[in-house]
């Protein structure tokens, strides 16, 4: 039927040693484990780096989508918003600042604080996985054009 | 200097001729003529005679020069312009075309300059119009201490020829 | 002759405007630009870049009417373009919204940006846009001045036309030319068309436009910094029609007279000059400007030495604001000190009058960087709005002690509240806000804000305190003390501690607008280490609860402490990866019903992460043992000392198909991923382990392939099931984005799930959840897409097989137009059973006493209790132009389930370059309806709601007063960013 198998797990060539400047710790996190798994990694100095990519205002904001009987939130929205830059090591940017839009909401009533706290955590941490696909998606499709 | 206005004319040029009928005389070539400190450079020059007495002197040249030191230890004023006219009786000397004057600190060029050797009062241009704009540029004076009067008189007189700085930046 | 104007009274201003047909106006305006340009002698004023000027200490400076502040958050400092860790926005966005009036322009703090920061790039749509034109002299012949623009006569040589462009070239822009009645207008507007004509010609002698990209921006480059020291040293550059020099040293010049010196430049109608003592008086339409001011005056005497200067009738433009207006006399005293007659003046753009500033006398001070006016009145729109015997304000944006706006208001709780903010800069990297404030029905408060920032760490402390409260006689108190702290790359630590002194603190002397949804307030401190496999953080965390109805037991335990050590470690070669997850708790609660305990967990795990380009299998096990110690015998848990063991088994495996496909003409890739994940976990009891922080997951499609359907540690579930999901994309192949994403997923269960605990609440009670049964779960399918650059979508929908009914479902669709214009439609819809399925639980279980049972009884059969966790909501929320740059806010959250609005504001906004308006009228739940609890009146729920109208206004480059309403908006209506100012 026409489908293929081809590589989407793995980093574009250009991408093994990634510096990142800025985003949030949840951010670094999942790009690490998401470069490791594909045998890349996140180094520690711009020289050592492939490409640099910068985040700029990485921010969460909660916001409340309905609320309960006791008038207090019961759903609340967590909308993420940052934007980030690809430039390679010769500072020429490869992709211009863009932004990325990332949304979830999830039922929390304010009753069991901590068990929910533990939830966001979880929750923040899928949410920065996608992102973290996104943007190597579309650096990869930078690069490979750029390959050609 | 005011005196300068008592002093006699000397001339000296390539060739002379004076022509009795209009009572003028003509220099051409690399005429200088001379009257106390004033001193004019000049391809040609004509000299209009009245009962005698010289009238009016016209120096033409591709930039005809003037140097004049109005008074005792001052700056020499220097000038240059396409055509001047000078009367000595009324000390008044009227430089056209491209005219500019050098006098101390500042420079003053227009399409029309008088300058009065007695009271080295310079006029230029023409409030009627705007054909003849007058441009003139002063030097900030020098703030240091050891600056004296005479330090910038000898580099004024050993180039008076040659043309100074200020001149290339119109 | 055969160039045509067509002229035509605009309808609303009743001007006439001219506008010359484009392309007739192109002949009949021969640009003179090509024409070589016969250098007669002097008649262009030279250009200052091109004359070699040596470089000299400035000698003076002329009136410098400077003046700026910018209004931004004192609390978020925001650095947009420096990329910065966002826990420090993080924490500062979930803490609740105190009162704030807008605090003067603060420079954000630059935190210790320990990582190598990129070199600051100024973004493209700030590069200013430098006006180069050739400029010809502003006065004509007859001494008068050029109106800004094409001027053209037919003096022209050779008979055409003769046109000479002044300042920039308005590029066949209509202007102006003159307007006789009015109509009704309360006030002259304070300049007439004159004087604007005059304020073009003005505002183009600066080399870069001051109301360029209208942004102030804090921190923008300086261009307007004069250098004072080449003036000394610089020619003094006259032309004129005519000139007399007396002496070599005073100078007179008539008709047309340009004068330059460095950066001073001036064009009058006569002038002179006495080199001597650098005195210089300009007569008759005088044109003056420096780097940093521009000035049009009638007569002006400047002593250029000692920077002294006394003009009449000037009109005057600061660049660095920008800010201009007019004065009748300006009495320059020094070269920092400038006193301004009869002023009056505006930040906004030459042509616009909005807001003027009209002031008896006007000081600016350079030197304490403090305007100050007497008598001063503020007029919008041609109304006198404002009015103050003594008004200071700070002259540039850097960080000045004075008066803040001040903000007023009315709400039902508190009565008519005042407050007049003072800004203290103590020091560069610390200073405070004192923000006394008075309530009508309640007293007196004082507040503050103390911000600091030291070399590794910045906080802030805040704190309000009401002596005595008239109603409730008593003290009233809120305190935040909050600390980021990043030692080395790897070190990190923040403080955030909150305290109030009542739970209805925040409902009635709280900030009107950002009433509390939130129950509870949370104060923790915490620190960690992290770095390559491993990561070691400790917290301390408390909350405070503020809802009434919550207390005793309802209230969360306290960790004190929190100890997590993970490390992890692969073996790229085995391809394996291990890793041991520790934790340490100690939790404590004051109810002695709820007992206090140790909690000691270490789940050491491993994983062969099978992977090739389009392939991954990931089996992975881990070992999961926990003990607690309980403080003391405890009636339901007996034993103090429990432990519990449990292998978790899991296999996570996927492919990666996709195909090229065309749709609507661009080429898309189309990809399918289907993914399996096993997970194995055997059952062990855990009843005899109490609750400390284990409620179950919401349902969504990650929990399909999370370990545990509990969040926490303290139950983990018994599992032996298969999901099987399909993730399907299309993605544009030039840009790599993301068209569309549809997620299908859900579990197939291979036996009941029988781990329980006493996780649900029914008012006081907590109830053990119901063993779920179902073979499997609900289907699961999200859909998500940005169809083009304005439309975005979000659709998402489970279904439960069991109850063969939809449980949940939501629709979203984010609509942007141009930037800022945006249209939110959302709906969700929940249904939740786990509350009536326990209570069915618990009636059938008569281990409960029969006065419990029938509690019980009564919450199954309210419909509240039973409905009080479904949501039927929907959401609309927008941002759309009206008219002449007026924008419509609004905003409606209905409950379809309790047919009532939940949040319902309407509002105007208007933003130009100089002020800001914004406008609401809030209709908002704002504290409780019958509790939960409270049997009674269950039946109707009825939301005890109130409506206020709140109102920002705020003139940019003087003050501003009112809430700060675009924190609320970008709140409540997604997509809507504040602008960086």
């Amino acid at each position: 039927c026409g489908y293929h198998l081809r590589g989407a797990y793995d980093l574009p060539k250009g991408m093994k040693n990634v510096y990142m400047e800025g985003g949030s710790s949840t951010l670094r996190e999942q790009f690490d484990s998401a470069l490791k798994s594909s045998s890349g990694q996140l180094v520690d100095s711009r020289d050592k780096a492939d490409v640099v990519l910068r985040i700029f205002q990485d921010e969460i904001e909660h916001r409340s989508l309905s609320l309960s009987a006791r008038g207090r939130s019961n759903e609340i929205e967590l909308a993420g918003h940052l934007e980030f830059q690809l430039v390679n090591a010769k500072h020429e940017t490869l992709i211009a600042r863009e932004p990325v839009d990332f949304r979830r909401a999830y039922f929390n009533d304010q009753q069991d604080v901590i068990a929910k706290g533990n939830e966001e955590t979880v929750i923040l941490k899928e949410m920065y996985q996608q992102v973290v696909r996104t943007i190597i998606s579309r650096a990869r499709s930078v690069l490979e054009t750029q390959g050609k | 200097l005011e005196s300068d206005a008592d002093q006699p004319i000397t001339i000296d040029s390539n060739t002379a001729t004076y022509d009795d009928a209009t009572s003028t005389s003509i220099y051409t070539g690399n005429v200088i003529s001379i009257q106390g400190t004033i001193r004019v450079n000049s391809d040609k020059l004509v000299v209009y005679f009245l009962d005698g007495e010289a009238d009016k002197l016209v120096f033409t040249g591709n930039k005809a020069k003037f140097k004049q030191t109005p008074s005792v230890g001052a700056e020499d004023v220097t000038g240059e312009a396409l055509t001047g006219e000078y009367y000595p009786k009324k000390n008044l000397l009227v430089l056209i075309k491209e005219a500019t004057v050098w006098q101390g600190n500042g420079t003053y060029s227009s399409d029309y300059i008088e300058y009065n050797s007695k009271s080295s009062v310079v006029k230029a241009g023409d409030n009627s119009t705007d054909a003849k704009r007058v441009h003139v540029l002063l030097k900030p004076k020098q703030k240091t201490p050891n600056d004296t009067g005479l330090k910038t008189d000898s580099k004024k007189n050993d180039d008076t020829s040659g043309k100074t700085s200020d001149q290339n930046l119109q | 002759n055969e160039a045509n104007w067509n002229c035509q009274q605009d309808k609303n201003t009743k001007e006439w405007v001219c506008v010359g047909s484009a392309g007739s106006a192109a002949k009949s305006m021969p640009n003179t630009q090509g024409k070589p340009d016969t250098v007669e002698q002097g008649n262009l004023a030279k250009p200052a870049p091109n004359v070699p000027i040596p470089v000299a200490p400035p000698k003076n400076a002329e009136p410098r009417a400077v003046e700026a502040l910018k209004n931004d958050q004192l609390t978020q400092p925001k650095l947009d373009d420096k990329p910065v860790d966002s826990v420090l926005k993080e924490e500062a966005a979930e803490n609740p919204d105190a009162q704030r009036a807008n605090p003067i322009a603060i420079r954000p703090l630059n935190p210790p940006d320990v990582s190598e920061a990129p070199p600051p790039v100024l973004p493209a749509s700030q590069k200013p846009n430098s006006v180069t034109t050739k400029e010809v002299a502003v006065l004509d012949e007859g001494g008068n001045p050029r109106a800004h623009g094409w001027n053209c006569d037919t003096k022209g040589k050779d008979g055409n036309w003769n046109c000479q462009l002044v300042g920039a070239d308005p590029r066949g822009e209509a202007r102006v030319v003159e307007t006789e009645d009015r109509g009704f207008h309360l006030l002259d507007p304070a300049f007439n068309n004159k004087q604007e004509h005059i304020f073009n010609t003005l505002r183009d002698r600066f080399k870069h436009n001051p109301w360029g990209n209208c942004t102030i921006q804090l921190g923008s480059k300086k261009y307007y910094i004069s250098d004072k020291k080449l003036r000394a040293k610089a020619n003094v550059d006259m032309n004129s029609n005519a000139a007399e020099i007396y002496d070599n040293e005073i100078g007179n010049y008539q008709g047309r007279v340009e004068m330059q010196r460095a950066d001073q430049r001036a064009s009058s109608n006569s002038a002179n000059y006495d080199s001597v003592s650098e005195a210089l008086d300009l007569h008759g339409n005088v044109f003056y400007s420096e780097d940093d001011v521009s000035l049009f005056t009638e007569t002006a005497t400047l002593k250029l030495a000692s920077d002294e200067a006394r003009m009449r009738d000037t009109l005057f433009i600061s660049p660095e604001t920008p800010i201009r207006g007019k004065a009748s006399a300006v009495y320059r005293d020094s070269k920092t000190l400038s006193r301004y007659k009869d002023a009056a003046y505006t930040s906004c753009e030459p042509g616009n009058q909005d807001w003027v500033v009209h002031a008896g006398d006007l000081k600016l001070n350079k030197e304490t960087n403090t305007g100050s006016a007497k008598n001063a009145w503020i007029e919008f729109k041609g109304l006198p709005i404002f009015y103050s015997p003594y008004l200071t304000f700070p002259m540039d944006s850097r960080r000045k002690s004075g008066f803040l706006a001040p903000s007023f208001g009315n709400t039902q709780k508190a009565g008519f509240h005042f407050s007049a903010p003072f800004y203290w800069n103590i020091a560069p990297d610390y200073d405070a806000v004192i923000r006394p404030r008075y309530y009508s029905t309640r007293g007196g408060l004082l507040a503050g804000d103390f911000r600091y920032l030291a070399k590794k760490s910045s906080g802030r402390i805040s704190a309000e305190y009401m002596p005595d409260d008239a109603i409730s006689q008593k003290p009233r108190y809120l305190a935040t003390i909050k600390n980021n702290a990043q030692f080395t790359p790897n070190i990190r630590s923040n403080l955030d501690l909150n305290i109030v002194s009542d739970k209805e603190y925040y409902s009635q002397l709280g900030n009107a607008l950002s009433f509390p949804v939130f129950s509870n307030i949370r104060s923790f401190a915490d620190a960690s280490y992290v770095d390559k496999g491993i990561s070691l953080t400790g917290i301390v965390e408390n909350y405070q609860t503020i809802d009434p109805i919550l207390g005793g037991r309802l209230t969360p335990y306290r960790r004190l402490p929190q100890l997590n050590l993970n490390l992890d470690h692969s073996f790229k070669s085995l391809m394996t990866d291990v890793g041991i997850q520790n934790e340490y708790v100690y939790f404590q609660h004051d109810d002695s019903e709820l007992p206090d305990a140790f909690r000691f967990n270490v789940k050491p795990y491993v994983s062969f992460p099978l992977k090739t380009a389009s392939v991954y299998l990931t089996p992975k096990f881990s070992v999961q043992y926990t003990q607690y110690v309980l403080n003391k015998e405890h009636s339901e848990f007996k034993d103090s000392n429990i432990s519990r063991t449990l292998p978790i088994a899991s296999v996570d495996g996927g492919l990666f198909l996709e195909k090229d496909v065309d749709l609507f003409g661009n080429s898309m890739l189309h990809t399918l991923e289907p993914r399996l994940f096993y997970l194995y976990i055997p059952k062990v009891n855990q009843d005899n382990i109490p609750i400390f922080d284990t409620s179950l997951y919401d349902f969504n499609y990650d929990s399909l392939f999370r370990e545990n359907r509990y969040s926490g540690t303290d139950r983990i579930q018994d599992a032996n099931q298969i999901t099987a999901a399909l993730t399907t994309r299309l993605i544009d192949s030039k840009t790599g984005l993301e068209k569309l994403k549809l997620n299908l997923g859900q579990i197939f269960y291979f036996q009941n799930r029988e781990v329980t605990g006493k996780i649900v609440r029914a008012g006081t009670d907590f109830l053990f959840n119901p063993v779920q049964t179902s073979s499997t779960s609900p289907l699961v399918a999200e859909l998500s897409s940005q169809i083009n650059k304005h439309v975005g979508v979000q659709l998402g929908t489970q279904w439960d097989p069991h109850s063969n009914e939809f449980v949940r479902g939501n629709a979203a669709i984010h609509f942007e137009n141009n930037p800022g214009e945006l249209i939110n439609l959302g709906f969700t819809y929940r249904k939740n059973t786990l509350l009536r399925d326990s209570l069915d639980l618990a009636l059938a279980d008569n281990t409960f006493t029969k006065e419990e049972r029938d509690r019980f009884k009564i919450y199954r059969d309210s419909f509240l209790t039973i409905r009080s966790n479904d949501i039927i909501t929907s959401d609309i929320s927008m941002r759309w132009p009206i008219y002449d740059n007026w924008f419509g806010v609004a905003r409606w959250q209905y409950s379809w389930l309790f047919n009532q609005s939940q949040d319902a504001f309407v509002g105007l906004e208007k933003e130009t370059c100089c002020w800001r308006f914004r406008i609401i009228g809030r209709r908002y739940v704002n504290n409780l309806l019958a509790t939960v609890g409270n049997a009674n009146n269950l039946a109707n729920p009825q939301y005890n709601s109130q409506t206020g109208i709140f109102f920002q206004i705020e003139f940019k480059g003087l003050t501003g007063t009112g809430l700060d309403l675009g924190n609320f908006f970008a709140k409540t209506i997604y997509g809507y960013r504040k602008k960086g100012y």
